[in-house]
């Protein structure tokens, strides 16, 4: 029933313009699904409900498979929810195997989306009732959990990340706070009022700081190196060594995508450290280990899709893009709700069903692109990286139209570098300024839900698990770093 | 090649032209307008302001658009617009929220109200329902009421933000009637009806169109409204006049420009926008987003605004609200 909508010729048609924008803009660093769903929304005044909705979700999960590709080969991630994918990406990229990193994250998009879309038709009543099991008492022992699951998530010094996750939740603290809707940290700017923007900070941590720290050698190509064939292939062991974290991807995406506020960039974070906690060589990670690379990109493809089922099933938004989605469908006449099944089933089912289509157009997209891709690299820097400022700051513009995230992105960029420099990571300092202001926020919350009796928190059911749990894993950190010497800083190997 | 540089010429001759032809010629013709809209693209706000774009770019003869200038809780949006030039091509779109609440509830905004703006007309509507989970033993307000009083404090509200009408509403209502209620800030109304439908709040207040779907769906509960009349989508809850709570407010959607727009342009915006709410077509539109068509033009809806500002200051000095910069 819903293919026979999403085959039609007319939703064919935008299905395929949705995914081939949401992977360009998802290439482009900077300008993100949020910016373009909102200015394609006037566009969709004119067309029916159902090929606008299926060209806006088009932009939304197509950009999550376009993402990954600047962070492989660039350390540029095009935005938030593959910034994760840089930390093995990149280096596989150095070594020559940017072909198969690309590969791999091409399947694993299309695993992780399409095994989300599954979900999202088998399963929505379920989520759904989970979803609404989740109040700010279990958010904000779900935010406890994630942050201890990713505070240790990168090698290096654990005090250093420590104190990034410390610097990313002062700078999330800026703007106005929700609980009591006093202004801090905005020193009089009124443009800080809603906070600094996600995009603004991930491009300028990754993105600005791998310009500023290429500039000695930009005179060399990206990787001037002779990229055979078969290292576009990936062979048969990196196949082995995805599977696995392909499938976990797809699991921690599912179930963290539904989540209102949470979506795709956790759970890419809390993928990533899935894979290294449960890997039997920990120390691979941040020097080109392929599941650092697939398990992200399975899981933040499924959160995309299964963002959709709070969406489509009660017409809550779970994120910000979905929620200018269900404004295109509110200008059409089409109130979103729990009847939306019911009283336009061809748009629900039409909806899903192109989703899938989108999915195999993604990945007959991406894989040709790879050889292209790959050939960026031998572009001289000194061309490149100029395109590639403009472009982040043209991207860091766009999100609000206001100039100083332009400013705030170059700031943030410096600040980057400095910490490059001192050998401070930048991962840990973006998972506290994600996850930092919505723990603070979820737990103030909380306590009013309780009447300030903390112990309300740990009684329930689910925020009392999911606490004890994060204790327990804490104990065995504490645990296995008393048993285990230091963890040796990585030595950087002349490749 | 050689084409395209005269084509290019001849652009920049056009505009040069353009340019120096605005300072006499008549309003519209010097250029699109602009209609500020204070908030992110999406909201309904912003589809309002969208299709009084579209209409006006039809009977104008010139390009009308909006630009979404969000942040603040529209703050930003109305000090652009109040810092705009007052020359016709600049015009602000704006509910209640920025133009008498936050003045109200804020130390400070940076806009003046209302001596920063001329007052175009309302032009639309909307009341709240006041929304509680089903399984609060409630079933009309008087019950609610007495639930609260029985349990002060424990009654728990969400709201879509400190210091927003929703919010504000229920303070007033709390004042009217005498009861302590619990307020649980979340920032948009989606994450606030997720709670209310979770039951992890008992009450919250929230636009018919909103709540609809959710309500005949049977998630949560309508126990009244705070119009001067019935909303069409809910012909069967009590108005709170009518459940004898002396509460009633809508907030009003309308639009402004900035101080000193000459009056001839002033007029000519009244009176399309008179014309677009009779229009039927728009009418429908406007109907199905679940707002009411209600003009009321200039010194009218300046009243208003400032009755309106008026009676949140009091609001919010007697429940000492007052949000720190």
């Amino acid at each position: 029933m819903g293919f026979s909508v999403a085959l039609s010729f007319q939703n064919l048609a935008y299905c395929f313009i949705g995914v081939t924008l949401g992977t360009a803009i998802g290439v482009l660093p900077g300008i993100g699904p949020l910016a373009t769903i909102s200015m394609l929304l006037p566009i969709t005044f004119y067309l029916d409900p159902t090929p606008a909705i299926i060209m806006l979700a088009g932009v939304y999960y197509g950009s999550e498979y376009g993402g990954s590709t600047a962070s492989i080969l660039l350390n540029l991630p095009g935005g938030a929810s593959s910034a994760v994918t840089c930390l093995d990406g990149y280096p596989m990229s150095k070594q020559g195997r940017a072909g198969v990193a690309l590969s791999i994250t091409a399947i694993a998009s299309f695993i992780g989306g399409s095994l989300g879309i599954v979900v999202l038709i088998a399963l929505s009543p379920a989520i759904v009732a989970v979803a609404f099991a989740f109040g700010a008492a279990e958010y904000f022992a779900a935010m406890v959990f994630a942050l201890i699951a990713l505070s240790l998530m990168t090698g290096g010094s654990p005090l250093k990340s420590l104190a990034m996750v410390g610097v990313g939740l002062l700078i999330g603290l800026v703007g106005t706070d929700v609980i009591s809707g006093a202004n801090r940290y905005m020193y009089g700017i009124p443009e800080l009022s809603d906070g600094i923007n996600v995009a603004a900070v991930t491009m300028g941590l990754f993105g600005i700081t791998e310009v500023i720290a290429s500039i000695r050698n930009a005179d060399t190509g990206g990787a001037k190196q002779k990229i055979p064939l078969r290292a576009m292939v990936p062979t048969r062991d990196d196949i082995k060594r995805s599977v696995w974290p392909t499938l976990r991807g797809f699991g921690v995406g599912s179930a963290i995508g539904p989540l209102p506020g949470l979506g795709a960039t956790v759970a890419s974070f809390m993928s990533y450290a899935l894979e290294k906690r449960v890997a039997k060589d920990p120390s691979r990670f941040g020097k080109g280990a392929i599941e650092g690379v697939a398990g992200p990109e399975s899981a933040n493809n499924a959160a995309a899709q299964t963002a959709f089922i709070p969406v489509l099933t009660m017409g809550i938004p779970a994120t910000a893009s979905t929620a200018v989605m269900l404004s295109a469908l509110m200008m059409q006449g089409i109130n979103p709700g729990p009847r939306l099944m019911t009283e336009h089933a061809d748009l629900f089912w039409g909806v899903i069903a192109s989703f899938w289509v989108g999915n195999v157009m993604l990945l007959i997209l991406n894989l040709p692109m790879i050889g292209l891709w790959v050939r960026l690299l031998s572009i001289p820097y000194r061309l490149l990286y100029p395109v590639i400022l403009v472009l982040i700051c043209v991207g860091a513009y766009s999100v609000k139209f206001q100039l100083l995230d332009v400013w705030l992105v170059l700031g943030i960029g410096a600040l980057g570098y400095a910490m490059r420099l001192l050998d401070f990571e930048p991962t840990p300092m973006l998972i506290g300024f994600i996850l930092g202001p919505m723990l603070e926020e979820n737990f103030r919350r909380a306590m009013l839900s309780a009447f300030g009796d903390p112990m309300e928190i740990l009684m329930r059911p689910i925020s009392g698990t999911l606490l004890v749990l994060s204790a327990i894993m804490l104990l065995l950190t504490f645990w296995t770093a008393i048993k285990q010497p230091a963890v040796k800083p990585p030595v950087l190997r002349e490749e | 090649m050689k084409r395209f540089v005269t084509a290019a010429f001849a652009a920049i001759a056009v505009t040069a032209a353009g340019l120096s032809g605005a300072v006499a010629q008549e309003w519209p013709k010097a250029g699109p307008i602009t209609i500020i809209v204070p908030f992110a693209p999406g909201a309904g706000n912003d589809l309002l302001g969208r299709l009084t774009a579209e209409y006006f770019t039809k009977r104008l003869g010139q390009q009308v658009v909006v630009e979404n200038v969000a942040g603040g809780g529209s703050a930003i949006g109305l000090d652009r617009a109040a810092r705009a030039k007052p020359d016709g091509y600049t015009l602000l779109w704006s509910p209640s929220d920025g133009m008498s609440v936050l003045p109200a509830v804020r130390k400070s905004v940076p806009y003046k109200v209302p001596d920063d703006f001329e007052f175009l007309a309302r032009i639309v509507h909307v009341p709240f329902v006041v929304a509680v989970h089903p399984s609060v033993p409630a079933t009309n307000l008087a019950e609610l009421i007495a639930l609260s009083k029985e349990r002060p404090g424990r009654v728990r509200y969400g709201s879509s933000g400190v210091g927003g009408a929703p919010h504000m509403g229920t303070v007033l209502f709390g004042m009217r009637t005498g009861v302590r209620q619990t307020h649980i800030p979340f920032n948009g109304i989606g994450p606030a009806l997720t709670d209310l439908i979770g039951g992890h709040t008992e009450m919250l207040w929230l636009t018919p169109t909103t709540g609809a779907p959710h309500v005949q769906a049977g998630k949560i509960r309508a126990l009244a409204q705070t119009g001067p009349s019935r909303h069409p989508l809910y012909p069967d809850t009590p108005t709170l006049k009518e459940a004898g709570v002396n509460v009633e407010l809508t907030v009003y959607y309308g639009m402004m420009t900035p101080k000193n727009t000459p009056a001839p342009i002033l007029d000519r915006l009244r009176t399309e926008i008179r014309g677009m709410l009779e229009d039927p077509a728009i009418v429908k539109r406007l109907n199905e987003l679940g707002y009411t068509p209600a003009y009321l033009g200039g010194e009218d809806f300046k009243k208003l605004v400032v009755d309106e500002l008026n009676t949140w200051k009091q609001v919010a000095t007697e429940a000492n609200i007052s949000l720190a910069d």
